[in-house]
């Protein structure tokens, strides 16, 4: 079966009737499923947490889709249920690290993980980004790993575009000092 | 190595075979309890439906037209009968007309005097036949 146009007008007027719901949800999956995917593997780096911070998003979506009124649009939406569900998922982590983990074997772990192909360079940057806090990080992520513009990320972070650029900036002199003490 | 370095570089990070499609079951099935629908989301309708508009609105004033023609002929046809009109009866049908014999020769004479510029006695004999 062939896949189907994307229409978000489409959609949006299908979530409000009950009996098309399920349809146009189905749509959404297979329309952000992949990107969402992508978004949350580069700030968790695990697979397996990412895929299920990537279900329990679309969980979330689904259980509150009657509540979403169409001011925004789908992406939007969906990105700041990920954001969250990730930033709740790197809190706990953080929370449940004990004290006797070495510092810097996030690169050591990758190297490790069979679903990661890349090699020590991009071993060593995976771990400088995980250094930077929670938003700086999750902002770097979006600006340099998915491209996004700075209003894309102002959207859905909430925060201005003045000072995202102070923070992606900022961020980028930390991996970058950190590249070189580590290199 | 700077930033720049890595940005050209492919991303470093790979799923197990067939991942995305399950995941879509997975995530479908977890919420609302469905595996797999299909996905079609309304195809927009708006050109075709302000055409219809204009095609609903065309055919209705047609069928009034028609209807309005056919009542119209209809009731044409039977003044023309009333009033003698029909062809196939001929034009001096008396045996429809109402007025008196006398008053359809007086008429008629007087039509054929003004038609035609003939002396009395000539006149006299067209109708007599001598």
């Amino acid at each position: 079966m062939g896949k189907s146009r994307y229409n978000e007008k489409t959609i949006l007027k299908q979530l409000k009737d009950s009996n098309l719901r399920e349809a146009a949800f189905t749509c959404i999956v297979r329309q952000y499923s992949q990107q969402i995917y992508w978004l949350v593997r580069n700030m968790v780096l695990s697979h397996d947490d990412a895929d299920d911070i990537v279900q329990n998003t679309f969980i979330k979506a689904w259980n509150n889709i009657e509540k979403f009124r169409g001011d925004a649009q789908i992406s939007t939406w969906l990105y700041r249920i990920a954001i969250n569900e990730t930033l709740t998922f790197l809190d706990k982590k953080q929370n449940n690290i004990s004290i006797d983990s070495p510092e810097g074997s996030i690169a050591k772990q990758l190297e490790d993980d069979t679903h990661f192909n890349g090699d020590k360079a991009d071993a060593l940057l995976r771990e400088a980004v995980s250094k930077l806090p929670g938003k700086q990080r999750i902002a770097f992520n979006m600006k340099y790993f998915e491209n996004m513009k700075y209003e894309e990320i102002s959207d859905i972070l909430g925060t201005s575009v003045g000072a995202l650029k102070a923070s992606y900036h900022i961020a980028v002199k930390k991996i970058e000092t950190y590249l070189e003490e580590n290199d | 190595m700077t930033l720049n370095d890595y940005k050209n570089k492919k991303r470093p990070f790979s799923t197990p075979e067939g991942y995305f499609e399950e995941l879509e079951k997975n995530i479908l099935h977890k919420s609302c309890g469905t595996v797999k629908r299909n996905c079609t989301p309304c195809k927009p309708r708006r050109n075709i439906a302000v055409w219809s508009k204009w095609v609903s609105f065309a055919a209705m004033v047609a069928i009034v037209a028609l209807i309005a023609t056919a009542t119209h002929d209809v009731q044409k046809q039977g003044n023309d009968n009333k009033q003698g009109k029909n062809t196939y009866a001929g034009v001096n049908n008396k045996s429809h007309n109402t007025q008196t014999s006398s008053e359809i020769d007086a008429e008629y004479i007087d039509n054929m005097l003004s038609s035609y510029p003939i002396d009395d006695y000539t006149f006299y004999s067209c109708l007599t036949g001598y």
